[in-house]
């Protein structure tokens, strides 16, 4: 009963506390007002609302919300409006991003497939395990400190009006709340998304971070890769929308034309901004502790605290080099020192396992067949369009020319014209109906983003690869 | 219960009560940055804990928190309650699997506010509340994390009854995942303690995300430095100028056994055809680009 000697020893006592103590549990209780009604919370929203939109210059503040921030002792470069350059991630966002994809049970290779996407009825909105991230920027870095999980695979993030919200944007807004009550950033600077694969490239996520986009022209969106991360290396990125893929989305006109006058390609449709890792002195803090932990644990020749010598002798041991850490028992200061010179928290050794490459590219492979072949499908149904097209114009040039002969003809025999030269050149109604029915390029273009992205993370995943076969074949040999 | 003897001090420790806790290191980052958040008035900040409890009860997973507002003096503790239900309520949508199963405050030492609010816990929710208790101060050097279930202590139903603070077990869980990102996050610190006083932008607390390459090489460096202070030490133990140890020793001859032993032949073929397979996917990857860009280029011509 080691258990018991400790915690006798350690133990806290508050036993001989007062009655009158005791019964101060009974006025453990809510001492604030809520203030619950619906009309008032309604406000509530609303002033969040005009906060958020403080960025835009129209914005209209409303006149109930008591709305005022002190700015006096600020600097004014602070404040002033620049474009984001950079998005800087707090370690607890990163992890919570983490977490949440975890938590969906986005394991290996459970993403959602694009075609079961496309069928869903609610397709439109559906992007996946998403939340917001909320932050605030200033000048030129988006500072994101925190990230709110949302509910469902649908859009929580509030991009219309207040009325009606579905539940999922009824949590979100409710979860705002309550941490802005307790003094956290409430602000809304963007949106993650969870893509295994990086398969971001729908459409339901373009439109939603389009709309995002338009209210809060700071927002960004993060994409996170599980798949990727898992082995080894934190898969995180910062995408938004360009200007030029802005102004389509608003005209909202996809036909072959419209697209190639904006010049949108796969490539420029997503801008790519730098993202960096910030942590506070409190989480310096908490590394240097747990690193110290782990040496304790093996300087005192414990079982290791299952942190991380488990996992990471594991890893090693994988490679064949780490049976030295790993363990418990006789390891002496000696071992320790050595430990210790390279023994932190990092780095993490999963990146050195050769298994894992095969079912990521096998799966990468599988993707990319489909999406080529869906590629081909939509190329097929616009040349189809293109022929009817073609079809259609020919005979209305045929109509066209028949119309002038006639008119000609009656012109030479001094009669007046059958048909007027305005009716002539109108395109017949059965053309402007073929015309309006363009099918949307922006899949296709939304398609090819896909399989280059797939081609570049293949193309990335090689690299490694290989250099990780030639030193496997180095240790064989030593 | 079993019955008890009133009038003898008794100490609970009943069998099946929680024995260690499990922490994910988010938990740890959300009480950190609520701790820096909390107003300058404040002494110290608490909020509810989620997780699971295991199948015997033995141990409890913490995998989330949240800030709660309990505002404290010496002759009152009180409880947002409406809040915390709120809070909860909307925690537990987003992570169905998760409960309540305690709660977390900063601060060194547990006090006779803790006992209180603990109490509170144990009767609003139908649990046996863990407190872990993060000491954001760093009283000792180091950030303090430990543990807490309560106990019955003292004389029962008399003015000597208490409840008594035990310590578990806390040790931290990591998966792969988030290996990955805290190995990243723990590059973002201060090399030096220098660093720490230089602070602003550009201070080395900050990092950028790593390519695959730069991670792999990451860690082939950091096992060719582990194993040239292996050789470092094994040339001392040689030549007498290091005491030989027979557990290292023993590890050693484990870890060199645990190379399996490949015949050459096998191993070229093996690494042919991974070498060829590779290499044929990156082909693949890269006509599938080309000919989309001819594609793209094709378009714009028309």
């Amino acid at each position: 009963m080691s258990g018991f000697a400790r915690a006798a020893a350690a133990a806290a006592f508050a036993a001989h506390e007062e009655a009158e103590r005791q019964a101060e549990e009974s006025r453990i209780k809510g001492t604030f007002n809520r203030a619950t009604t619906e009309q008032q919370r309604r406000q509530q929203n609303s002033a969040r609302e005009a906060n958020r939109d403080r960025d835009v210059p129209d914005a209209v503040l409303d006149p109930n919300a008591d709305f005022t921030v002190d700015l006096d002792g600020i600097d004014a470069a602070k404040l002033e409006t620049v474009p984001v350059e950079i998005v800087q991630l707090d370690a607890l966002a990163v992890l919570s991003i983490v977490k949440h994809s975890q938590a969906q049970g986005h394991g290996l290779y459970s993403g959602p497939d694009r075609h079961n996407d496309r069928n869903d009825t609610s397709a439109s909105t559906h992007v996946g395990v998403h939340g917001s991230l909320l932050g605030l920027d200033i000048s030129g870095v988006l500072e994101v400190t925190n990230s709110v999980a949302a509910v469902g695979g649908h859009m929580a993030v509030t991009v219309g009006e207040q009325e009606n919200l579905t539940p999922a944007a009824q949590h979100h807004v409710r979860m705002l709340e309550g941490l802005e009550r307790i003094g956290y950033d409430a602000n809304v600077v963007g949106l993650y998304v969870c893509a295994p694969m990086a398969a971001f490239w729908t459409l339901a996520l373009l439109e939603v971070v389009a709309a995002l986009q338009m209210r809060a022209p700071h927002a960004v969106l993060v994409v996170y890769d599980p798949v990727r991360t898992a082995h080894g290396n934190l898969a995180l990125r910062a995408l938004r929308l360009s200007q030029k893929t802005l102004d389509l989305m608003a005209a909202k006109k996809f036909s072959f034309d419209a697209i190639h006058a904006s010049n949108t390609t796969p490539a420029s449709l997503f801008e790519s901004i730098p993202i960096r890792i910030k942590n506070s002195a409190l989480v310096t803090a908490m590394l240097s502790t747990m690193d110290l932990s782990i040496l304790n644990a093996i300087s005192a020749g414990l079982d290791a605290p299952s942190c991380s010598l488990s996992t990471l002798g594991s890893a090693v041991g994988n490679f064949g080099v780490g049976a030295a850490v790993n363990g418990g028992n006789g390891v002496n200061s000696a071992a320790a020192s050595i430990a210790a010179s390279s023994l932190g928290l990092y780095p993490n050794f999963d990146s050195l396992d050769l298994g894992s490459g095969e079912l990521y590219l096998e799966k990468h492979l599988e993707s990319l067949c489909e999406a080529v072949d869906d590629y081909g499908q939509e190329q097929w149904r616009w040349q189809g369009w293109n022929r009817s097209l073609q079809k259609e114009q020919q005979k209305a040039a045929q109509t066209a020319s028949k119309k002038r002969s006639e008119n000609a003809q009656r012109e030479a025999n001094g009669q007046t014209p059958l048909h007027s030269e305005s009716d002539i050149t109108a395109p017949p109604p059965s053309l402007a109906r073929v015309i309006a029915n363009e099918p949307s390029r922006l899949e296709t273009i939304m398609l090819a983003g896909q399989v280059d992205t797939w081609c570049k993370q293949i193309h990335g995943f090689a690299g490694p690869g290989l250099t990780k076969m030639y030193l496997t074949k180095a240790v064989a040999r030593g | 219960m079993d019955e008890v003897e009133p009038q003898f001090l008794q100490l609970n420790i009943g069998a099946g009560s929680v024995s260690s806790a499990v922490v994910e290191p988010v938990v740890y980052l959300g009480i950190l940055a609520h701790s820096v958040r909390r107003p300058d008035s404040l002494p110290r900040v608490m909020g509810a804990l989620l997780g699971g409890v295991s199948d015997d009860g033995a141990e409890v997973e913490l995998r989330g928190c949240f800030p709660l507002a309990i505002t404290e003096n010496d002759e009152e503790v009180s409880v947002d309650s409406e809040h915390l239900a709120q809070m909860l309520h909307l925690h537990l949508q987003a992570n169905s699997k998760d409960t309540l199963v305690g709660w977390y405050s900063t601060g060194d030492k547990v006090d006779a506010n803790s006992a209180l609010i603990h109490e509170y816990f144990a009767s609003e929710f139908p649990i046996v509340p863990l407190h872990l208790l993060v000491d954001a101060e760093l009283k000792e050097g180091r950030l303090g994390i430990k543990a807490f279930v309560t106990s019955e202590a003292g004389v029962p139903s008399s003015e000597f009854a208490g409840t008594m603070f035990l310590p578990v077990t806390c040790s931290l869980k990591l998966n792969d995942a988030e290996k990955s990102g805290l190995d990243l996050i723990a590059q973002a610190r201060p090399v030096s303690e220098l660093d720490n006083f230089v602070g602003g932008e550009g201070n080395s607390s900050v990092t950028g995300v790593l390519s695959d390459m730069d991670s792999l090489e990451r860690s082939v460096l950091a096992i060719q430095s582990m194993v040239e202070s292996l050789q470092e030490w094994v040339a001392g133990v040689k030549s007498g100028d290091i005491p030989a140890d027979t557990g290292i020793g023993r590890y050693l001859l484990d870890t060199v056994s645990s190379v399996p032993l490949i015949d050459s032949g096998d191993f070229e073929k093996m690494f042919n055809n991974h070498l060829q397979d590779l290499l044929m996917v990156l082909y693949l990857s890269n006509l599938t680009r080309t000919q989309l860009a001819i594609a793209q280029r094709l378009q714009n011509l028309v």
